[in-house]
């Protein structure tokens, strides 16, 4: 058996940024989630819209392809036109993606923790509880990214590319900032959210399901009531839309069509649903708040 | 000098007393904090390391309030009272993971993990996934990363608890260590003999209250000055109170509602226990079973407390 010498050797070298003690949480934790069984397999399914976006960008590259095929030229140049509303619906089509990844990347960040009472641990250390939610966070938030800005803004890549025309970040500048702004608009919420829920639970399980109610119930609730109430007196008094202020998915909806500046799906004011947003963002930072302390308060 | 000062400290669970208005000043080398489970220990351990906010009073170490101070945690050491880790991580992994929220930089955790990790005899299991640790192994890891980062101030929540023989005595070895070399130490335990091998300074909680504080020879002479309670259990219990009757060193004897036994208090336990052999012998009395009541802490408690 090997003998140490029992002193203690203090490092004396460079220490690492403090600022940056939260990338150290996160990177362990992107690889944890990366080692996550079938995580690989549902990463790919999720990047199936990206390859039919760019196979869809080639296509419309090469139109005299479809026109030698038979397909009628104006009807194939409109179908594959490349313009605002293809990145809108790319980013809109991802929300389901963006649920799966939320789902394996976020149920078990907090929860993990919570069950190993680790958060006492982390709190022990120099990191405060903003450190310990940014790094638990960018966990989400990078696969979050990989599914929804990297994939929309490689698509931007692929038509300058195929086009052989690199002006062109330069002359739709304004278009990758509403990418880069209604990406945000979708993954901020969605990593505040599954983080708020894992900090509930001490159960990946529980976790999961605790967000899928979160995230489907009042989507199916919204179309009821606003179907149901749909009557001329009750719409005197409440807009019709008004119900759809109540869940995400409407939000998103909303919101994106405003980045975008395409008609939107519902009559209320967008300011509305920046509101309705921005109750989400108070509601998670306040639940996150109140369940990320070191000590298990047992009544 | 104190190095951990304490003032009128208390902490509330709702309805529920943590700690009540303790006052006391720590000083460099090891002190124990002796009590018996749920007596607070734990709770002013959190509370010292600013994971919970006290309701009243303040505390600081070194001369940082404890509360909401990052710096703080760059002074302390500290080993909570808890068994579930993350079971997939190596030991080497995860104290190298421990080390880097410190800031320490890849290469330096790593070396700074696996020096740790000798220090607390755990070398042969640097490569092993923390789930196939004994519980003895995962105390000494615990051990571990509390003093990575080489802290001045160490606080120990039950760092003996659970430990084989081997591991609880380089663990002691290494907190008086600790003391020796001029570092403040404020270990936790329930077991009164643990923390004298450890130091001769303790504080006594109960109630979350702080009943005494001072050298651990002075509680043991209080607990040799009270009687003791030694249950015996035996088929013939009546013969053997007509005996014990006439020892001098019985003050009392009773009954328990079990047919079988009785209660004897005693002040001389020694000569007690010396004398009793060979009457067993002598008079052919079967004793099935002897228990003293009195040694656990709670009573040396109770005996402290009495008015």
């Amino acid at each position: 058996m090997p003998v140490y010498e029992q002193t203690y050797r203090h490092y004396e070298g460079v220490y690492r940024p403090r600022t940056l003690i939260w990338t150290i949480i996160a990177s362990r934790g992107i690889r944890r989630v990366w080692q996550t069984k079938w995580f690989k397999m549902v990463l790919f399914f999720c990047l199936a819209p990206f390859l039919i976006r760019a196979i869809q960008i080639y296509l419309s590259v090469n139109l005299e392809l479809l026109q030698w095929m038979g397909f009628p030229a104006q009807q194939v140049e409109e179908l594959l036109a490349i313009d605002d509303l293809f990145y809108l619906n790319f980013l809109q089509s991802q929300m389901f993606a963006c649920f799966l990844i939320t789902l394996i990347a976020g149920a078990d960040l907090i929860a993990s923790d919570r069950r190993t009472k680790a958060l006492t641990l982390y709190l022990s250390k120099p990191i405060t509880r903003l450190d310990y939610l940014f790094g638990k966070g960018a966990v989400a938030l990078t696969y979050l990214y990989g599914v929804t800005l990297i994939p929309a803004l490689l698509l931007m890549f692929l038509y300058a590319f195929f086009h052989e025309d690199w002006g062109y970040f330069w002359s739709q500048r304004t278009l990758f900032l509403r990418i880069v702004v209604y990406a945000h608009v979708l993954v901020l919420p969605m990593v505040l959210m599954i983080l708020a829920v894992s900090s509930l639970s001490k159960s990946k399980v529980n976790s999961v399901v605790m967000f899928c109610v979160i995230y489907l119930i009042p989507l199916a609730l919204c179309n009821i009531l606003r179907e149901t109430l749909d009557d001329p007196i009750i719409t005197r008094f409440i807009p019709r839309d008004f119900w759809s202020l109540f869940c995400i998915q409407n939000i998103w909806a909303q919101l994106g069509n405003t980045v975008f500046h395409q008609d939107l799906p519902y009559e209320m004011h967008w300011m509305w649903y920046a509101a309705g947003m921005a109750v989400v963002w108070i509601l998670c930072g306040w639940v996150l708040h109140r369940q990320i302390q070191a000590v298990e308060v047992v009544k | 000098m104190a190095v951990i000062e304490i003032q009128n400290l208390s902490k509330w669970y709702d309805m529920v007393l943590g700690v009540s208005d303790i006052t006391a000043r720590i000083e460099p080398g090891v002190t124990g904090l002796l009590g018996p489970n749920g007596a607070g220990k734990s709770t002013l351990m959190k509370l010292l390391t600013g994971q919970m906010k006290a309701d009243t009073g303040h505390a600081a170490i070194g001369g940082i309030p404890v509360w909401n101070r990052i710096a703080l945690y760059e002074i302390v050491g500290f080993c909570p009272d808890m068994e579930k880790f993350y079971e997939r991580l190596t030991g080497h992994e995860f104290l190298t993971y421990m080390a880097r929220l410190h800031g320490l930089p890849k290469k330096a955790a790593r070396e700074t993990a696996f020096e740790g990790m000798c220090r607390l005899g755990l070398e042969d299991a640097v490569d092993k996934r923390i789930g196939a640790y004994s519980k003895g192994m995962r105390q000494r890891l615990k051990f571990a990363q509390a003093i990575l980062h080489d802290p001045p101030v160490l606080l120990l929540d039950e760092p003996l608890q659970g430990m084989d023989p081997l591991g609880r005595m380089q663990c002691v070895e290494m907190i008086r260590e600790f003391g020796r070399r001029g570092k403040t130490v404020l270990v936790s335990s329930h077991i009164l003999h643990e923390v004298e091998e450890m130091t001769h300074r303790i504080l006594v909680l109960n109630h979350g209250q702080l009943l005494a504080e001072g050298d651990v020879h002075e509680i043991r002479e209080l607990i040799e000055e009270q009687p003791r309670h030694v249950r015996i259990q035996t088929p013939k219990r009546r013969e053997l109170s007509n005996i014990l009757v006439a020892f001098p060193e019985v003050q009392t004897i009773s009954f328990e509602e079990d047919p079988e036994e009785l209660t004897v208090q005693t002040l001389s336990p020694d000569a007690f226990f010396q004398r009793l052999p060979a009457l067993v012998l002598e008079q052919h009395i079967p004793i099935t079973q002897i228990a003293t009541l009195d040694d656990n802490l709670e009573s040396v408690f109770e005996y402290l407390v009495k008015p």
